[in-house]
């Protein structure tokens, strides 16, 4: 009789116990087990099982382990239908900001880096469309303000060269093929985590220049897209333009190339309400 | 047929048993609690911790080390002088976030495409004349503001960098002149292995130095050499890109 009411106890207790591990957080905790067992696999392999329970639970991890080697490798999203139940336990890295079918308008001020003889400022104007996460095309179009660094009125003044005749940048539009293949995380001063992609991007344009004509123009930029949200983003771009001119002297061609560096903002549409 | 103590230790049991099944029924019954729509919370809110830390095993440390450098470095903006110049850094790590550091570099002392043009006959401009940099140092200050990491096609991932930069320094020109110059800039560093790392920097150098046009002085037959070459601040943007390495 006693023995029966012990059972009895037991059973009741044991249930209330289990009743408690419907919660969420458990759950969690029994895969971070399984996971730690699942790690721990080669140590029951190599140490000398003392007792029948130990042997039992090796036996155990190592039965699981076999299972999840003879699962199939995940390549592709169909093949998680075919993942067991808990025995295969499959991460999906999500980027923070998707942009697959997504369109992108990047507006920003701009800036030449390279221009020893004038000033130019401007705006930029974008945008994109990606049809796979790394892929995508975009459209730009700079719209640039010039004016005489003190170098080249120093020039004009002392030397009286004609300035007029150097080559200067008053707008350039391109269009380009977008490769994302890096993404990443950083921490703001070990206080902050932040989500950013960088891009490489090539293409095709043209640059109107100061005679008013537009020269073919070969465009290569790289930059970087920092997630604000999933629908706004900081971006900054460096774009390297390159394209033929008349020189200083007018009888001559020669190559020169734009140092763009741009920063602004980057807004996605439509939401991405899918992930 | 029972003893005593027997019926005491069954009264004792069936007790247990009953409030066993008590504790455990709310669970079973597991009833749908609807609460007032005012006490429901309206916000979300995180916890704040003492202690705030995002990383906690990087896998590059530079604490207490040394890293030294070579780069390449490009005058974006020099319009008369070559472009290029050699440097040699070495940097202490203060703490994960802050490093000090020496810049040395050789400036490449030839003339820029500009400059080669405008000596062509018709202008017939000849910029040797003027005094050209030869040597800079710079004592330089490190930021390390963000530490990530970032995936390459999820093939392989880099440790980086991206820090503030701040300079003093000092360069040397060939009319036996030092002049002053400061610098403020950002830079990454992209980390090959726990020790190697491309770097690479981008500067504005606000610095004194001797303009290189004076009427007369480019084109006269007779050298006036450089003391007609007046000075002023300059402003000229720098790009450089170079390995270090830490230890």
């Amino acid at each position: 009789m006693k023995k029966l009411f012990f059972t009895l106890f037991l059973i009741t207790a044991l249930t209330g116990e289990s009743a408690f591990a419907q919660d969420s957080d458990v759950e969690e905790l029994n895969l971070i087990e399984m996971e730690l067992d699942r790690k721990s696999k080669p140590v029951a392999e190599n140490s000398e099982v003392e007792d029948s329970s130990q042997a039992e639970t090796a036996k155990s991890v190592q039965t699981q382990s076999q299972s999840q080697k003879n699962l199939p490798e995940v390549k592709s999203l169909e093949d998680l239908n075919r993942l067991a139940d808990f025995k295969q336990v499959s991460v999906i890295q999500r980027r923070f900001l998707p942009r697959t079918e997504r369109l992108q308008l990047f507006v920003s001020p701009t800036l030449t880096l390279n221009d020893p003889w004038f000033n130019v400022y401007g705006g930029t104007l974008r945008a994109a469309y990606n049809f796979r996460e790394a892929w995508g095309i975009e459209v730009g179009y700079a719209f640039l303000s010039t004016s005489k660094s003190e170098a080249l009125r120093e020039l004009d003044k002392e030397n009286n060269t004609i300035g007029k005749n150097i080559v200067n940048t008053k707008s350039y539009y391109s269009v380009d093929v977008n490769w994302t293949p890096i993404y990443g995380k950083m921490t703001w001063l070990d206080q902050q985590i932040l989500y950013y992609d960088t891009y490489f991007s090539g293409g095709f344009g043209g640059t109107e220049i100061q005679d008013g004509s537009s020269q073919p123009t070969i465009h290569l930029g790289v930059g970087q897209i920092f997630s604000m949200s999933k629908k706004m983003a900081f971006r900054w771009d460096l774009s390297w333009n390159f394209f033929e001119a008349k020189q200083i002297d007018q009888t001559s061609n020669g190559s020169f190339n734009n140092v763009f560096l741009s920063a602004g903002f980057s807004f996605f549409f439509p939401e991405a309400t899918y992930r | 047929m029972y003893s005593q103590n027997e019926r005491m230790a069954n009264h004792y049991l069936s007790s247990f048993f009953i409030i066993s099944l008590l504790i455990s029924a709310p669970i079973f019954a597991a009833p749908s609690i609807e609460l007032p729509e005012d006490e429901l919370a309206k916000e979300t809110v995180l916890p704040v911790f003492e202690k705030p830390g995002m990383v906690r095993m990087r896998n590059i440390v530079t604490r207490k080390k040394i890293e030294i450098g070579l780069h390449y470095g490009w005058l974006m903006t020099e319009p008369i002088f070559d472009t290029s110049r050699i440097g040699l850094t070495g940097y202490y790590h203060t703490n994960e976030d802050t490093a000090w550091g020496a810049l040395f570099y050789a400036h490449s002392t030839g003339l820029s495409t500009y400059a080669n043009q405008l000596g062509k006959p018709r202008f017939d401009l000849d910029f040797n004349r003027a005094p050209k940099p030869l040597y800079s140092v710079y004592l330089d200050y490190n930021k390390k503001l963000f530490y990530g990491k970032m995936s390459l096609s999820k093939i392989t991932s880099v440790n980086m960098h991206l820090q503030g930069l701040l300079g003093f320094g000092l360069t040397q020109y060939e009319n036996n002149k030092t002049y002053p110059s400061l610098s403020a800039g950002a830079g990454y560093k992209f980390y090959l292995t726990k020790q190697l790392s491309l770097r690479t920097d981008l500067r504005l150098l606000i610095h004194q130095a001797p303009t290189p046009f004076k009427k007369g002085a480019l084109t006269s037959a007779t050298d006036p050499g450089y003391g007609v070459f007046k000075d002023r601040l300059h402003f000229t943007n720098t790009l450089d890109i170079g390995f270090n390495y830490l230890f």
